[in-house]
C-alpha cells in the first residue's frame, strides 16, 4: 500500500476511519472506486488554477503569487488568437489580444511567461489544441535554456482537436490533418517527453455548451477511442501512448448526478479498453482526470452566491476521484476574475481537502443506494450513445455529419426553455431574484496590449534571419505533404524566431482550413 | 403574429461559444423571425456584408471574449458607413456592467447577459423595430433605459 | 440591389430584368452537403465568374419563423480576394405559399439582370414547392450520398428524371460505390442516360473536374421536358389561384351550383 499523509484517520468527533468502506475496493479493475487503492490518504488532487491574461509577464506575476499560496500546478489559459495559432498582429486578432488569456507568438513571450519557474518542479497544463505541438515545442526549447532536458518535464497539453469540432470552436485545420499532428505528438512524446500526458480528452466543454452528463461522458469517450484508432493505425502500441492519456470532465450542480457520473466513466473506460485493445499496461484502462467546475452555471446575477454553487461541485469532484481541479471565481459570469475571488477559489478547495473529511477515505458514496443506481444508469445509456456513433462510422464521421452538434443543442434549448417555463429553478435568475444589485469590481486587461506586442513582432522579424526563417517554414511545408514527424521540426523553427503565426500558416496551406456544421 | 424581420446573429471575434448565439436564434425562429446565422469568427466586414446582402433590419452580436468593446462599435460604424443606419443592432455575452454605457452611445440598442429570457429578447425586437431606431437614428433610447 | 430582392420576395415588386446567365439548381436531402458542394464550386469559378447563390430553406410551420444557417458553410465568403464576386442570399420558403418557385425565379431573373454569370438555387429536394424551385432552373444538378441505408434519396422524390447530373458527394465514405451502381440501375430504364459524378466535398476529389463541367453542362431532352411539365403546372395553378374571382367560384362550388369543368373554364377565361 502506498505511503499515506498521516498515519491514522479520525472523523472530527475522534472516530476512527478505515480507508475504504465497503466490499470492493478502489484502485483495482474496473476502478469505479477510484484508480488508487489509498487515493487522497497518499495525495491529495492537484489544486490547478487556469489562470493567464494580458502580457506574459503579467501572467507570470499571477503565476508566482498562486504558487506561493499553495498551488502545485500551472495552467495557462491562452488567449483566442493563440488558441487559434494567429500572431498578435494579425488582422484577426484585433481586439481580441490578451482577453481571455495570455498573448503568445513566439518564443520570447514563453521566454517570459516562465521566468523563474523551476520547470522541473511545477506541472505544467495548457489549453491548447489546432496550434498543441507548437506551444509544446516551445516549451520544451525554454525548458531546455534553463538546463531541463526534455525527459524531466512534467505537464499536459489539451491537445483534443474533436471536442473543438463538437463545441469549442477553436479549430483551424480539418478533422484529418488535425488528427495527423496529434498522432505525430503522441509518438514524439512516447520517445522523447515520456513523462507528459500528450492528450486530455476533454468532455468539459460539452457539457458547457449544454449538453447532458451522458452525453458528456457518450461523446468524451468516443472521441477518444477515435484518437487511439488513430494512433493504432500509425503503428503505435496502445501501452505507448494510452497511459499518458488522460480527461478533463465539468463538474455540474446535480451533486448525485455528478459523483455517479466520474465512477461510471472510470468503469465505462476501462471496459472498452480492456474488450477492444487487451493491453498489457495496467494504466492503460485507467481513466486519470482534472475537473474544472461548471462555468456555465455561474450567474450574473448576485454572484456572492457563486461561491455556494462551486463548492457543491468541487466537492462533487472530489468525492468522484478527481486526479486535479480547477475550481471556478464566483465573478466569472461578469468578465475576468480578479486576485481577490481567484484566491476565494483556491481556498474552496482547500476547505474541502482539510476541514470537510471528504478527502479521508477513498470514494465515500460508494455504496449509497441513489449514487450506485446512477452509476449503472449513466454506463448504461452512455455506453448505448456511443455504440450508436460507432455505427455512423464513429466519432469524426458523426461530427463530419454534425450528430454531436445537434445533440448538444437540442439539451441545451431544453434547459433553456425549462429555465424560462419555471421547470427549472435558478436562484437569482426565476427565484429569489433581487431588484438592485451591486456589481463587483472586475479585472481590465490592458488594452494597448495588442499595439506593444505588434511591435514587438515587427522587431523580431527585422532582427532575425529570414534566409533560415524561410528555410524552416519550407521544411515544415514539405513535412506536412509528406508523413514524417512534425515535431522537430517545429522545433527548429521555433529556434529560428518563426512566429506562431507563421508556423500555422505554412501547415495551413498544405492542410487547408475547415468550418464545422453548426448542428441545426 | 408580429412582423416578420429578418435578423442576423453573428459571433463576431474569435471565441468559439456559440450556445447562446444558438438558442437566441432559436428563440426568434419560434416567434416568427426569419434568423440568418452567420456561424463562428465573422470579422466586422463581413458581418456587415452579410447584413446587407441579407437586407437584415436587426443584426445580433454574441461575444464571450471581451472583445465585445472594441468590435460592437466598429461594426456599427462601418453600418453606418455603408449606408445601412436603419439597422438595429444589439449584443449579448459576457459583458461587464462598466462596458456598456460605451455600447450603447455607440449605436447597440441593447445588451442581453447571461439568464436573459427568449420573451424579452422578443420584446425588444418589436419595441425597437417601431422606435425604428437603427445605428444611424438620433435616438438615444436603448433598451432597460 | 438587396432591398429590390426584398421587395420582389414581398410581392411589392415584380423584376423586369433578365440576363443571358445560366440558373443551375442543386437540390438534394438535407445533410448530403450541397452548401459544401456550392462552396468548394465558388472556391473554383470565382472571381473569374460573377455567382449567386438563392439559398432556399424551409420556414417552420409552427411560427412562420425560419432559421437560415447555410452562409456558415461559405468559407469561400473568407477569401476577400472572391467574396466581391459573390452574393448569398438566404430565403425562407414562408408559410405554405405555392409562390416561392415563381418568387425564386424573378429573384434569380433579378440577379442574372444585375451581371450575375451563373445563379445557384440550393434547395432540398422534397415536397412539391421545393422541387418546383428547382424546376425554374435552367439545369438541375441532383445530389446523392451514402445515406444510412434508406437506398437513394432523389429517386423516391421523383427528383432523378428533372436532373441533367447527378453529383455523389462523400466518395470519400464507405457506400458511396453503392450509391453510383443504384443509380446506374434505376437509370438504365431511361434511354438517355444522365451523367454521374462522384467527388468529396470534404477532401476535394472530383471537384476540379466538375467545376470545369458545371458551366457547360449539357442539356438532357427528357430532363428539360419535366422541367416544362412542373413550370406548366405551376403557371396552371397560379392561374387559378390568382384569379380574383376564385373566392366566389369555391362559394359556389361548396352549394353545389357549379362543377370543376365549369369552374375551371370560368377561372381560365
Amino acid at each position: 500500500m502506498a505511503s499515506q499523509r498521516r498515519e491514522d484517520w479520525q472523523t472530527l468527533g475522534g472516530i476512527d476511519l478505515p480507508n475504504i468502506v465497503g466490499p470492493e475496493t478502489s484502485g483495482n479493475p474496473p476502478y469505479t472506486r477510484g484508480i488508487h487503492e489509498t487515493m487522497y490518504r497518499s495525495r491529495l488532487w492537484t489544486m490547478r488554477q487556469y489562470a493567464g491574461f494580458g502580457s506574459a509577464k503579467e501572467t507570470n506575476e499571477r503565476f508566482k503569487l498562486l504558487l506561493e499560496r499553495g498551488q502545485k500546478g500551472l495552467s495557462v489559459a491562452f488567449d483566442l488568437p493563440t488558441q487559434l495559432g494567429l500572431d498578435a498582429d494579425d488582422k484577426l486578432s484585433e481586439g481580441e489580444v490578451g482577453k481571455v488569456g495570455v498573448s503568445i507568438s513566439c518564443l520570447d513571450d514563453m521566454r517570459e511567461l516562465l521566468s523563474g519557474i523551476p520547470l522541473d518542479e511545477v506541472s505544467t497544463s495548457m489549453t491548447i489544441n489546432a496550434p498543441a505541438m507548437i506551444l509544446l515545442a516551445m516549451y520544451v526549447v525554454i525548458a531546455e535554456e534553463q538546463g531541463i532536458s526534455e525527459d524531466k518535464i512534467r505537464g499536459t497539453i489539451q491537445n483534443d482537436i474533436l471536442k473543438e469540432y463538437i463545441a469549442r470552436g477553436t479549430y483551424v485545420f480539418p478533422p484529418e490533418p488535425s488528427m495527423r499532428l496529434i498522432t505525430d505528438t503522441f509518438d514524439y512524446c512516447a520517445n522523447n517527453i515520456p513523462s507528459w500526458n500528450t492528450i486530455s480528452i476533454s468532455g468539459y466543454h460539452i457539457r458547457e455548451a449544454g449538453s447532458t452528463a451522458v452525453q458528456e461522458v457518450a461523446f468524451t469517450i468516443s472521441n477518444a477511442l477515435e484518437y487511439i484508432d488513430a494512433a493504432i493505425s500509425r503503428g503505435l502500441d496502445i501501452d505507448d501512448f494510452a497511459p499518458r492519456i488522460s480527461f478533463f470532465f465539468n463538474c455540474h450542480n446535480d451533486f448525485f448526478e455528478e459523483v455517479s457520473k466520474f465512477r461510471a466513466a472510470r468503469k465505462l473506460w476501462h471496459d472498452l479498453i480492456k474488450v477492444r485493445y487487451s493491453p498489457n499496461n495496467p494504466k492503460s484502462s485507467m481513466l486519470r482526470f482534472h475537473t474544472q467546475v461548471a462555468g456555465v452555471s455561474l450567474t450574473a446575477q448576485q454572484p456572492l452566491n457563486n461561491i455556494s454553487r462551486v463548492t457543491i461541485q468541487a466537492l462533487a469532484a472530489v468525492c468522484g476521484g478527481t486526479q486535479s481541479l480547477h475550481t471556478n471565481s464566483y465573478d466569472e459570469a461578469l468578465g475576468l476574475p480578479t486576485e481577490n475571488s481567484a484566491t476565494v477559489a483556491l481556498r474552496t478547495q482547500q476547505i474541502i481537502a482539510e476541514e470537510s473529511g471528504a478527502a479521508n477515505v477513498a470514494d465515500p458514496l460508494g455504496g449509497s443506494h441513489l449514487v450506485e443506481f446512477l452509476t449503472d444508469e449513466i454506463y448504461r445509456k452512455s455506453k448505448e450513445k456511443i455504440e450508436t456513433i460507432e455505427k455512423m462510422g464513429g466519432a469524426m464521421k458523426a461530427i463530419e455529419s454534425g450528430f454531436q452538434q445537434k445533440e448538444i443543442h437540442e439539451a441545451a434549448w431544453k434547459h433553456q426553455s425549462d429555465v424560462e417555463n419555471d421547470d427549472r429553478l435558478i436562484v437569482g435568475v426565476n427565484h429569489g431574484v433581487l431588484d438592485e444589485e451591486k456589481m463587483p469590481p472586475l479585472l481590465k486587461p490592458d488594452p494597448a496590449l495588442g499595439e506593444k506586442q505588434r511591435i514587438k513582432l515587427q522587431e523580431l522579424r527585422k532582427a532575425r534571419d529570414e534566409i533560415n526563417v524561410q528555410k524552416c517554414l519550407g521544411e515544415i511545408k514539405s513535412c506536412a505533404a509528406g508523413d514524417g514527424n512534425m515535431f522537430p521540426l517545429v522545433i527548429d523553427a521555433l529556434k529560428a524566431n518563426c512566429t506562431l503565426g507563421e508556423i500555422m500558416g505554412a501547415m495551413k496551406e498544405i492542410f487547408g482550413t475547415w468550418m464545422a456544421p453548426s448542428g441545426f | 403574429m408580429g412582423e416578420r424581420y429578418r435578423i442576423i446573429i453573428a459571433k463576431p471575434g474569435l471565441d468559439g461559444h456559440d450556445r447562446g448565439a444558438k438558442v437566441v436564434a432559436r428563440a426568434l425562429r419560434d416567434g416568427g423571425h426569419e434568423v440568418i446565422y452567420t456561424g463562428l469568427r465573422r470579422t466586422a466586414e463581413q458581418i456587415v456584408r452579410t447584413a446587407m446582402d441579407e437586407d437584415a433590419k436587426f443584426v445580433g452580436l454574441s461575444s464571450l471574449s471581451g472583445a465585445h468593446e472594441h468590435l460592437f462599435p466598429k461594426i456599427c460604424q462601418l453600418l453606418r458607413e455603408s449606408g445601412l443606419g436603419d439597422v438595429i443592432v444589439f449584443g449579448g455575452g459576457i459583458i461587464p456592467e462598466g462596458d456598456r454605457s460605451a455600447l450603447y452611445s455607440s449605436g447597440v440598442r441593447a445588451i442581453f447577459g447571461p439568464g436573459t429570457t427568449s420573451s424579452e429578447i422578443l420584446d425588444f425586437v418589436k419595441v425597437a423595430s417601431m422606435r425604428n431606431c437603427g445605428v444611424g437614428s438620433e435616438d438615444s433610447w436603448h433598451w432597460g433605459d | 440591389m438587396a432591398r429590390q430582392l426584398s421587395a420582389i420576395e414581398n410581392g411589392d415588386l415584380s423584376s423586369q430584368l433578365e440576363g443571358d446567365g445560366l440558373v443551375i439548381a442543386i437540390t438534394g436531402p438535407p445533410g448530403i452537403g450541397k452548401s459544401c458542394l456550392i462552396d468548394c464550386l465558388l472556391h473554383k469559378l470565382t472571381p473569374e465568374h460573377k455567382i449567386a447563390v438563392l439559398a432556399v430553406d424551409p420556414s417552420s410551420s409552427i411560427s412562420g419563423g425560419a432559421l437560415l444557417g447555410d452562409r456558415v458553410r461559405m468559407s469561400v465568403l473568407d477569401d476577400d480576394s472572391k467574396s466581391e464576386s459573390i452574393f448569398v442570399r438566404s430565403i425562407a420558403t414562408r408559410s405554405s405559399s405555392g409562390s416561392v418557385p415563381s418568387i425564386v425565379q424573378s429573384l434569380a431573373n433579378h440577379l442574372l439582370g444585375n451581371g450575375f454569370e451563373i445563379v445557384f438555387v440550393e434547395t432540398v429536394g422534397a415536397g412539391q414547392s421545393e422541387m418546383r424551385c428547382a424546376a425554374i432552373s435552367d439545369r438541375i444538378i441532383v445530389v446523392e450520398g451514402p445515406a444510412r441505408g434508406d437506398g437513394v434519396q432523389a429517386e423516391k422524390a421523383g427528383l432523378l428524371e428533372l436532373a441533367d447530373l447527378i453529383v455523389v458527394n462523400k466518395c470519400d465514405l464507405d457506400g458511396a460505390d453503392k450509391v453510383v451502381n443504384d443509380l446506374t440501375m434505376s437509370l438504365t430504364i431511361t434511354e438517355e442516360k444522365t451523367p454521374i459524378s462522384k467527388v468529396s466535398a470534404l477532401t476535394g476529389e472530383g471537384i476540379d473536374d466538375l467545376a470545369k463541367s458545371v458551366l457547360k453542362i449539357p442539356v438532357r431532352l427528357s430532363s428539360k421536358r419535366a422541367r416544362f411539365r412542373e413550370q406548366l403546372f405551376m403557371a396552371h395553378e397560379s392561374k387559378i389561384t390568382q384569379n380574383p374571382d376564385l373566392d366566389s367560384i369555391l362559394d359556389r362550388m361548396s352549394q353545389e351550383e357549379l362543377g370543376v369543368e365549369e369552374a375551371l373554364r370560368r377561372l381560365y377565361e
